[in-house]
C-alpha cells in the first residue's frame, strides 16, 4: 500500500514563493494528474516529492512516515523526466538495470528483470542498443521501464508525452494507462494538457500560481468547477451573473425557469458551450446574431451577440447558419452549474442538477444546502 | 552555375588566410626540420639525404635516458594534475551554490605564465626558499640547505610541481563546465534511480566527461612533453629532456650538430603525435555509444 | 520494492573519505598551495632586506619598483614591446580565425578532416621543432631578428586556439540566424555586423584572452626568432628564475601578471553585453 500525503508544502526560489502551502493526498493505486499552465509549480512539486528539492516548510508522508528529509536516492519514489534522460553511455539494458545495480542486485536478476520490462513496454530484445539509436517514442518507453524496474511505491511522471509526436503520444498514453492498471502503482502525472489529464487520471489536481485550486475527479472538474479559471481549462464556458429566487433565474431583465433549484441569492451561472443549442422556437430562448462560425472536429462553434452579451455555443455540424443570421439560443438549464457570488463570500454552492442526480438515489428529497 | 561554384569554393576562401599561415610557417617549419634531420643542409654543404643522424642519435644511451626522463616528467605531472583536477571539479559541481571566490581563485594560475610560475615555485621550494626557512625555524632542519633538493635533480619534483600548479587549474576549467552540464542534466535522474552522490559521480558524471578529461590531459601532456623553458632552467644536467638536449645541439658552434638537433626534435614530435594519437584512439573506444 | 541494505556495508568504509569536512580540508589545502606562491612573490617584491634563514623580510622597501621605473633599465619599453606584440598577434589572429572558424563550424567540404588535423597540430607538436626548423628560412628571407618575424611565428602558435573556439561558436550558432536575417533582406556585411558579430562575443572574449596569454608568455620562439633583438617580458625574466636579484625578479613577475590580468578584465568588460549570460567556449 502506498499513500502519499503532502502537508503545507512551501518552496521558495530566490525569495519568491513558488509553492504556496500545498496539501493533498494520493491514495494507494490512484492515478493523479497535476495540471496547470507552465510556471505554476507542477514540476517543482514533483521534484519535492522525488526528494530532489527540499521544501522550506511542510511535510511529505509516505504511508504515514515522514520522508521530508530523506534524500532522493533513499526514497521509494521514482521520477520519469520530460526528456527521457537516458544515460547516453549505457546501453538500453544497462539503463533499465541502473537502479537495481545501485542497490547491489546481482547481475542475473537484473538481466531477467530487464527482459521482462522490455516486453512490458513492447520493445523486446533491444537490450544491447544505445539510447542514441532509438526513436523518441522508444527512448521514452525505455525511460519508463527504467523507472518501473525499481518497483517504486510511487511513480512520478513529468510530462512524459510532451516531446513526442501526436501519433506516438496516443500509443504511449495507452501504454501508461495499461501499465497503471496492471501494476496498480500510485502515480502522479504532470501535464499542461488538460485533455490528456482527463483521459488518463482518476483524479486531477489543478494548480495555479503555486496553489492547489481544485482537486477532484475529471467528472467533477468538468461539471462542478470551482472557478472560472478551472472551468475554462476543461472546455468552453459562458458566464451569466444574476439572481436566483423561487426557482427562477433572473438575469438582465430576463427570466429563466430553473424549477430543480431551491437555493436563492446572487449567483453566477457556468454554462458550457455544448449545453447551448440553436433552435427555431423563441420560447425561453436567448436571441442573438451569429458573429463567427468555426468548425471544431464534429461540432460547430458559434459566437453569438445576444442581449446578455457574447455567448459561445457548440452545436452539431448539420446546422448551416452563416454569420449575420438571427438565431435563438436554448440553454439546457438542468446542466448549468451555479456558483454563489457577492459580499466577498464567493464559493461553491451545492446546487446543480448534476449533484442532485448523482446523490438522488441515496438522499431523495434531501434539501439542498443554501448558498453563502 | 556561377553560384554553385562560389558555394563550392566558399569554405576554402574562408580558410585561405589561416591555411596560408599554417601551411607556410607551420608545415614549412616541420618540413625544414624533417629535411635537416635527414642531413639535407645546403648552407654547410650537406646535400644528400641519409639516415646517418638518426642512427647516430638512436644509438646513444643518452637518448634513451633523455626520452625516459621526458616521459617521466610529463606522465607524472599530467596524471597527478588530472586526478586532482577531477577531484576539484567534482567538488565544485556538488557545491549547492556557486562559490564565486573559489571560481575566481582557481582560475588565477591560468593567467600566470610558466616562467613566472617557475620563479614563484623556486622562491617557495628551493633550498633557501620560504618553506625551507619555515622548516628551519620549526626546528625540523638544522640548516636550510638540508631541505631536499627539488630542482636540478633527477627526481624533477620541482619541475613536476610547477607543471601541476599550472595545469591543475587548466584541466579543472576545461572539465568543470562539461561535468557541471552533465551533472545538471542527468544527476537528478540518477539520484531518483537510487544512485548515491558517489554512484552519480562514478557511474554517470565521470564516464560521460571522460572525452573532455582525455582531451584536456592530452593537451597538457603534449605541452609538457615538448616544453623547453622550465627543464632548461631547472632540470638536471644529466639526463636532459629531449627538447633541452635538442636545443644544446642546435646552438652548438659546430654546425654539423644541427642535423642531430633536428633528429632529436623530430623524434620528440613523433612521440608527441604517437602518444596523443593513442590517447584519442583510447577515447574513441571509450565512446562506443556514439 | 527493493531495500538499500545490500550495499550499506561497503559504503560505511567510505564514510570518512566522503565526509564533507574531509573534502573541505583537502580543497582548502589545495587552494592554500595554489595561493602560497603568490604570497611569497609579493613578500619578495616589497622587501628590502630578507636575510637567509629569516621567515619574513626584516626590512621593507620599493627598490624593485624603482628599478622597474628607472629609464636606464628600459623596462617600460620592454612592457610596451611585449604588450604591443601580443596585442597585434591577437588582433591579427582573430581576424584570420573568424572566417576559418565559420568554414569549419558551418560548412562541409572535401578534406575537412585534414584541415581539422592541421588546425589541431600546432597545439600538439612542440614549438621547438617548428621554430628550429623554420629558423633557417627566416634568416634567409630577413624575417629573423625582426618584429614581423616574431609576430608571424607567434601567429602559428595562437591561431589553432582561435580557430577552434570560433568553430565551436559557429557550430553552436548554426545557420538559422544567418538564414533568418537573409530572409529579412540583410546584405552579407550587414548579416555579419549586426547578427553574427554580437553572437560571436563569447568567442571573442575567450579567444582574445587565451591567445593574448599564449603569446604574452611565449619564451622560446621569441628568443629564437627574435634573436635577442626583440626583448619581451619572458626574456627579461628568464635569468631571474635561477639566480640574480630576487626582489627585481619578483617585481617583474608581478608586473607581468598584472598586465595579463588587466588585459583579461578589460577585454571581458569591454566585450561583454550585460544582458548576455557569460558563456565560455574552450577547445
Amino acid at each position: 500500500m502506498a499513500q502519499v500525503k503532502l502537508q503545507n508544502i512551501d518552496k521558495y526560489y530566490s525569495g519568491e514563493r513558488i509553492i504556496k502551502s500545498l496539501s493533498f493526498v494520493i491514495n494507494h493505486g490512484e492515478f493523479v494528474a497535476l495540471v496547470g499552465p507552465s510556471g505554476c509549480g507542477k514540476t517543482t512539486t514533483l521534484k519535492v516529492l522525488a526528494g530532489l528539492i527540499k521544501p522550506e516548510h511542510g511535510e511529505i508522508l509516505l504511508d504515514g512516515v515522514d520522508i521530508t528529509s530523506i534524500p532522493a536516492e533513499k526514497r521509494d519514489i521514482v521520477m520519469v523526466f520530460q526528456d527521457h534522460l537516458l544515460f547516453p553511455h549505457l546501453s538500453v539494458g544497462e539503463n533499465i538495470a541502473f537502479g537495481l545495480k545501485m542497490l547491489g542486485i546481482p547481475r542475473k536478476v537484473r538481466e531477467d528483470k530487464v527482459r521482462v520490462l522490455l516486453e512490458m513496454v513492447q520493445l523486446p530484445g533491444i537490450e544491447k542498443r544505445y539510447p542514441a539509436q532509438l526513436s523518441g517514442g522508444q527512448q521514452q518507453r525505455v525511460a519508463l521501464a527504467r523507472a518501473l524496474a525499481l518497483e517504486p511505491k510511487v511513480l512520478l511522471l513529468d510530462e512524459p508525452l510532451s516531446n513526442l509526436d501526436p501519433g506516438l503520444r496516443d500509443g504511449m498514453r495507452e501504454l501508461i494507462s495499461r501499465l497503471h492498471k496492471e501494476l496498480n502503482m500510485t502515480t502522479l502525472f504532470v501535464t499542461h494538457d488538460q485533455d490528456e489529464a482527463m483521459l488518463l487520471a482518476d483524479k486531477i489536481a489543478v494548480m495555479l500560481g503555486g496553489e492547489l485550486v481544485q482537486y477532484d475527479t475529471p467528472f467533477n472538474l468538468y461539471n462542478k468547477p470551482i472557478s472560472r479559471e478551472v472551468a475554462n481549462m476543461f472546455g468552453i464556458c459562458n458566464y451569466m451573473q444574476g439572481f436566483l429566487y423561487n426557482g427562477v433565474f433572473h438575469v438582465q431583465g430576463k427570466k429563466y425557469f430553473v424549477p430543480h433549484l431551491t437555493i436563492q441569492g446572487n449567483v453566477e451561472a457556468y454554462i458550457r458551450a455544448e449545453h447551448i443549442d440553436l433552435v427555431s422556437s423563441q420560447r425561453g430562448c436567448l436571441l442573438g446574431v451569429v458573429r463567427e462560425r468555426k468548425f471544431i472536429c464534429g461540432h460547430s462553434m458559434f459566437k453569438v451577440d445576444t442581449e446578455s452579451g457574447d455567448v459561445t455555443a457548440l452545436v452539431k455540424n448539420h446546422l448551416d447558419v452563416s454569420p449575420g443570421s438571427r438565431v435563438n439560443l436554448k440553454i439546457d438549464w438542468e446542466r448549468v452549474w451555479f456558483q454563489s457570488r457577492g459580499d466577498g463570500s464567493e464559493g461553491l454552492c451545492d446546487n446543480s442538477h448534476i449533484e442532485r442526480s448523482s446523490k438522488y438515489k441515496h438522499h431523495a428529497g434531501d434539501g439542498q444546502a443554501a448558498c453563502g | 552555375m556561377q553560384n554553385n561554384l562560389t558555394a563550392y569554393y566558399k569554405p576554402y576562401m574562408l580558410l585561405a588566410p589561416a591555411l596560408l599561415v599554417l601551411v607556410v610557417f607551420f608545415l614549412g617549419g616541420l618540413a625544414f626540420a624533417l629535411l635537416q634531420s635527414f642531413g639535407y643542409f645546403p648552407v654547410i654543404g650537406l646535400n644528400k639525404l641519409s639516415l646517418e643522424y638518426y642512427s647516430k642519435v638512436l644509438g646513444q644511451r643518452e637518448f634513451y635516458a633523455s626520452l625516459g626522463f621526458t616521459f617521466y616528467i610529463s606522465f607524472v605531472s599530467t596524471a597527478l594534475s588530472t586526478i586532482v583536477a577531477i577531484y576539484l571539479a567534482n567538488y565544485m559541481v556538488n557545491l549547492k551554490r556557486k562559490n564565486k571566490f573559489i571560481d575566481f581563485l582557481y582560475k588565477l594560475p591560468i593567467a600566470v605564465p610558466h616562467i613566472v610560475a617557475a620563479l614563484m615555485v623556486v622562491f617557495l621550494l628551493s633550498q633557501g626558499g620560504f618553506v625551507a626557512r619555515i622548516f628551519f625555524k620549526l626546528g625540523l632542519l638544522n640548516e636550510t640547505a638540508q631541505f631536499p633538493p627539488l630542482f636540478y635533480s633527477r627526481s624533477a619534483i620541482g619541475i613536476i610541481l610547477i607543471y601541476m600548479w599550472k595545469e591543475i587549474p587548466f584541466i579543472t576549467l576545461m572539465v568543470y563546465t562539461v561535468m557541471n552540464n552533465i551533472h545538471k542534466r542527468l544527476g537528478e535522474a540518477a539520484s531518483t534511480l537510487k544512485a548515491s552522490p558517489r554512484d552519480v559521480f562514478y557511474q554517470v558524471t565521470l564516464p560521460l566527461s571522460m572525452p573532455s578529461i582525455i582531451s584536456a590531459s592530452a593537451i597538457v601532456f603534449a605541452f609538457s612533453f615538448g616544453a623547453f623553458e622550465i627543464p632548461y632552467l631547472l632540470g638536471a644536467s644529466y639526463p636532459k629532456t629531449l627538447s633541452v638536449w635538442a636545443y644544446f645541439n642546435y646552438i652548438s658552434p659546430d654546425l654539423l650538430n644541427r642535423p642531430v638537433a633536428m633528429v632529436i626534435s623530430i623524434v620528440l614530435t613523433s612521440f608527441c603525435v604517437l602518444l596523443v594519437g593513442v590517447y584519442y584512439v583510447f577515447m574513441k573506444n571509450l565512446r562506443q555509444w556514439g | 520494492m527493493y531495500n538499500n541494505k545490500s550495499k550499506s556495508n561497503e559504503r560505511s568504509n567510505r564514510v570518512i573519505l566522503n565526509s564533507l569536512p574531509f573534502k573541505k580540508i583537502i580543497v582548502l589545502l589545495f587552494f592554500s598551495m595554489l595561493m602560497f606562491p603568490f604570497i611569497v612573490l609579493i613578500l619578495w617584491a616589497f622587501s628590502k632586506h630578507w636575510p637567509a634563514g629569516a621567515i619574513l623580510p626584516v626590512e621593507w622597501g620599493l627598490r624593485g619598483w624603482h628599478y622597474m621605473l628607472n629609464p636606464q633599465n628600459k623596462m617600460l619599453g620592454v612592457i610596451g614591446v611585449s604588450f604591443g606584440l601580443s596585442l597585434s598577434v591577437t588582433l591579427l589572429a582573430i581576424i584570420i580565425s573568424i572566417p576559418a572558424g565559420k568554414a569549419l563550424g558551418l560548412h562541409d567540404f572535401p578534406l575537412k578532416n585534414l584541415v581539422e588535423i592541421l588546425v589541431l597540430a600546432p597545439i600538439i607538436i612542440p614549438p621547438i621543432t617548428v621554430g628550429m626548423g623554420i629558423h633557417i628560412a627566416f634568416i634567409k628571407y630577413g624575417l629573423a631578428d625582426t618584429f614581423l618575424g616574431v609576430m608571424l611565428i607567434h601567429l602559428v602558435v595562437v591561431l589553432p586556439y582561435g580557430i577552434r573556439i570560433f568553430a565551436s561558436v559557429y557550430k553552436a550558432m548554426g545557420r538559422k540566424w544567418d538564414e533568418q536575417s537573409r530572409a529579412l533582406k540583410a546584405k552579407g556585411w550587414q548579416r555579419f555586423l549586426y547578427v553574427s558579430l554580437p553572437m560571436l562575443r563569447p568567442g571573442l572574449i575567450a579567444s582574445g584572452i587565451l591567445m593574448f596569454n599564449v603569446s604574452f608568455s611565449q619564451y622560446f620562439l621569441t628568443f629564437l626568432i627574435g634573436g635577442g633583438k626583440i626583448v619581451t617580458l619572458p626574456l627579461v625574466l628568464f635569468p631571474y628564475v635561477n639566480s640574480g636579484d630576487r626582489v627585481v625578479g619578483s617585481v617583474i613577475s608581478l608586473v607581468f601578471i598584472m598586465v595579463a590580468l588587466v588585459f583579461m578584465i578589460v577585454v571581458e568588460k569591454a566585450i561583454t553585453d550585460g544582458r548576455q549570460q557569460p558563456q565560455y567556449y574552450y577547445l
